[in-house]
């Protein structure tokens, strides 16, 4: 039987923001710099990528400055690559409490995108500073960025509730997630380009829903023109990958208690 | 005149788990290739497939009224917890359905969902909104939780510095200010001191006499006899007594099957620490009364039998059995070291046997940890292990059998009064 409860949910909306508030300060407590790390990792990301694959392999960047143009899809690649890592352990880590109590089951998978959510929001800062670091004019099109983060969180959420359902359901699959993910960052244009692929080729590229949306981030933040194409194809996507995940969450969730 | 309707309703309710093969399904490359060779096969022997069950609760009919404090009791793994867990949502039932009105919320074990790292006002809000209360509510109730536990000036220590009395205080504060009209509490009064355990049998009370419904499973059966207003007897995943506490516990007592049958407990699945090199893997206690399970006579023989399972030898190995008060404490200990005989190398499966001619311990429950070592390196430890309940001896020279509780203490000391 499937059935997908919101009203629950909603009532347990607190819980949510108590699961993400737990997540970021049990992962930030006792280090010296705290929540500063949330600001340093995707800077160091930046900076290793920039040597590599700007400086050392001369990947062609569209005329920026190659730290702003990764920086630009790196943003919403980690934040994909972080909320599917969380997915992926998320029903394991919370194994004892599944065994224990009931809450909305779901609630597990959309506080790991939560969590990546703020994660996310510490690295927009970042952004700005760079932006303005590098010479990056700050322009109305930046405006762009709120539908592309909705359109962001909704499908992370689709395909996160997928991952965090396969995993607790086949154990093997925790191990295939972070392979998924790494082979996933090279088939989505973060490190390089979309143009680098031909334009025969164009739409096979365009199925993968992060090229839109990483498109998107890039087309806002360094004022190009978007790609409505790639992005129809990410939303089209949303659309079928929410509720199959959801759903599908929805039908293994009950039986976690008497597997994990 | 309409009857409020039933706070819980339980129709035929039956859960069944897998014995062994728990994880096959698990196996990604088992689901692909049962997936692929479905289409192949034949009619399944399904009647082959289920002696791989068990069922933990069979066919269960059950009606509690809204106000009563229901306990429920029986021996390990006789489906107690697994009913709760039922109710609670925590896992689907195989068969059958319960219906529960009005908003549930459980207990079920000390710190569940305390983080560690967090402080103890931290973890309240996080407790509780787990538990199901909303942040406005955490926010009214905050002062008089706080206020229960009484922790006091540890408010802003993180709780993995909480002694385990600490910790269990906190917990249950949280879970006796919830709201919810049906409450369901599995064995939580196990540790914590015994004032503050009085403190919450208080709580329990009044929260029942406020009309909700209470399911109360434990192992305390005096407890169970002063807070329940009836009770019920698990035996085998069905309920085989209904009825007054009193009644229930006296039923719970007589319907032990002679010594000598199997009660042993299984340890596969406790949660343990150690090496590993060798594992407890069962535990009984044997008795020459003709109660079985872990039911001894104050003053009467008592026989613990261990199994252990060696994986790589133990070459200098100790063991030791702990007692423990409903509080946690050590009240002794009994150490292979201290033996006369040395204990040989543990390169083999073997049954050691702990025998007490006489149990010097009063009416009560009491907990039993295990303990093995190899030169000062714990290979396996097990708290909890077991618990043991002592009952009134009826035949006791120097007593009447009636126990003076609360201030008689723990241990019995045999003697004799002579009076003129």
């Amino acid at each position: 039987m499937v059935r997908l409860n919101l009203g629950e949910i909603l009532c347990h909306r607190d819980l949510l923001l108590f699961f993400i508030w737990k997540e970021i300060k049990v992962r930030y407590n006792q280090t010296v710099l705290g929540v500063g790390w949330a600001l340093l990792q995707p800077l160091i990301q930046m900076v290793i990528f920039s040597v590599f694959f700007g400086r050392l392999m001369k990947v062609p960047s569209q005329n920026f400055p190659y730290p702003i143009f990764v920086y630009s899809a790196l943003l919403p690649w980690t934040f994909f690559s972080s909320a599917m890592t969380l997915c992926n352990n998320a029903v394991m880590n919370n194994a004892g409490l599944i065994r224990k109590v009931w809450f909305p089951r779901l609630l597990i998978p959309l506080s790991a995108v939560g969590t990546a959510c703020v994660d996310f929001l510490a690295a927009l800062i970042v952004l700005f500073g760079l932006m303005w670091f590098s010479g990056v004019a700050i322009t109305w099109n930046l405006l762009f960025l709120l539908p592309l983060i909705v359109a962001e969180i909704l499908l992370l959420t689709g395909i996160g509730t997928f991952i965090a359902g396969l995993s607790a359901t086949y154990r093997d699959f925790r191990h295939i997630v972070p392979f998924g993910i790494q082979i996933w960052m090279f088939l989505t244009p973060v490190i390089y380009p979309a143009s680098i692929v031909g334009a025969r080729h164009q739409w096979l590229f365009n199925l993968n829903p992060m090229t839109g949306i990483v498109n998107g981030f890039r087309a806002a933040i360094l004022n190009l023109p978007p790609d409505w194409n790639a992005l129809g194809f990410s939303l089209g996507a949303i659309c079928i990958l929410l509720p199959v995940g959801v759903l599908y969450f929805n039908r293994v969730e009950t039986q976690f208690a008497d597997r994990i | 005149m309409k009857m409020p309707d039933d706070a819980i309703q339980i129709f035929q309710l039956s859960k069944k788990y897998p014995l062994r093969d728990a994880e096959r399904f698990d196996q990604l490359r088992e689901a692909i290739s049962d997936w692929i060779s479905r289409p192949f096969r034949l009619v399944d022997s399904d009647a082959g497939k289920n002696n791989g069950f068990i069922w933990a609760l069979k066919e269960i009919d059950l009606t509690v009224r809204p106000g009563e404090t229901l306990g429920i009791i029986g021996r390990n793994g006789a489906g107690k917890s697994t009913l709760l867990k039922i109710l609670s949502r925590v896992t689907q039932p195989t068969e059958g359905k319960a219906i529960l009105n009005g908003s549930v919320s459980s207990l079920l074990e000390v710190g569940t969902g305390f983080h560690p790292d967090l402080t103890g006002r931290e973890n309240i809000y996080l407790n509780a909104a787990i538990l199901g209360m909303n942040r406005r509510v955490i926010r009214e109730r905050f002062q008089e939780i706080v206020d229960f536990s009484e922790i006091g000036q540890f408010l802003n220590t993180q709780v993995k510095k909480y002694s385990s009395g600490m910790a269990v205080r906190l917990a249950f504060a949280i879970a006796a200010h919830l709201d919810s009209d049906i409450m369901l509490i599995d064995e939580v009064l196990a540790v914590g001191d015994a004032s503050f355990q009085r403190k919450c049998l208080d709580k329990m009370e009044s929260n029942a006499r406020s009309g909700r419904t209470i399911l109360f499973v434990s192992h305390n059966l005096p407890a169970i006899e002063r807070l329940c207003s009836r009770c019920i007897v698990f035996d085998k995943g069905t309920i085989v007594f209904d009825g007054k506490p009193s009644e229930a516990i006296d039923f719970y007592y007589r319907t032990q099957v002679p010594s000598g049958a199997q009660s042993a407990f299984d340890l596969e699945d406790s949660t343990r620490s150690g090496t590993g090199k060798a594992r407890f893997t069962s535990l009984e206690i044997r008795s020459d009364n003709q109660h079985r399970g872990n039911i001894v006579q104050s003053g009467k023989r008592m026989d613990i039998f261990l199994q252990v399972k060696s994986e790589r030898p133990v070459v200098n190995p100790q063991i030791a059995i702990l007692l423990k008060d409903q509080t946690g404490r050590t009240l002794f200990g009994m150490n292979t070291a201290e033996a006369t005989q040395k204990f040989p190398i543990i390169d083999k499966n073997l049954e050691i046997c702990c025998c007490i001619p006489e149990i010097p311990l009063k009416e009560g429950v009491y907990f039993i940890d295990l303990w093995m070592t190899e030169s000062n390196e714990t290979v396996d430890y097990v708290r909890y292990a077991s618990s043991v309940t002592i009952v009134p001896n009826d035949s006791r020279p120097e007593a009447s059998g009636q126990v003076v509780t609360g201030y008689g203490g723990l241990i019995f000391v045999k003697h004799e009064w002579k009076y003129q």
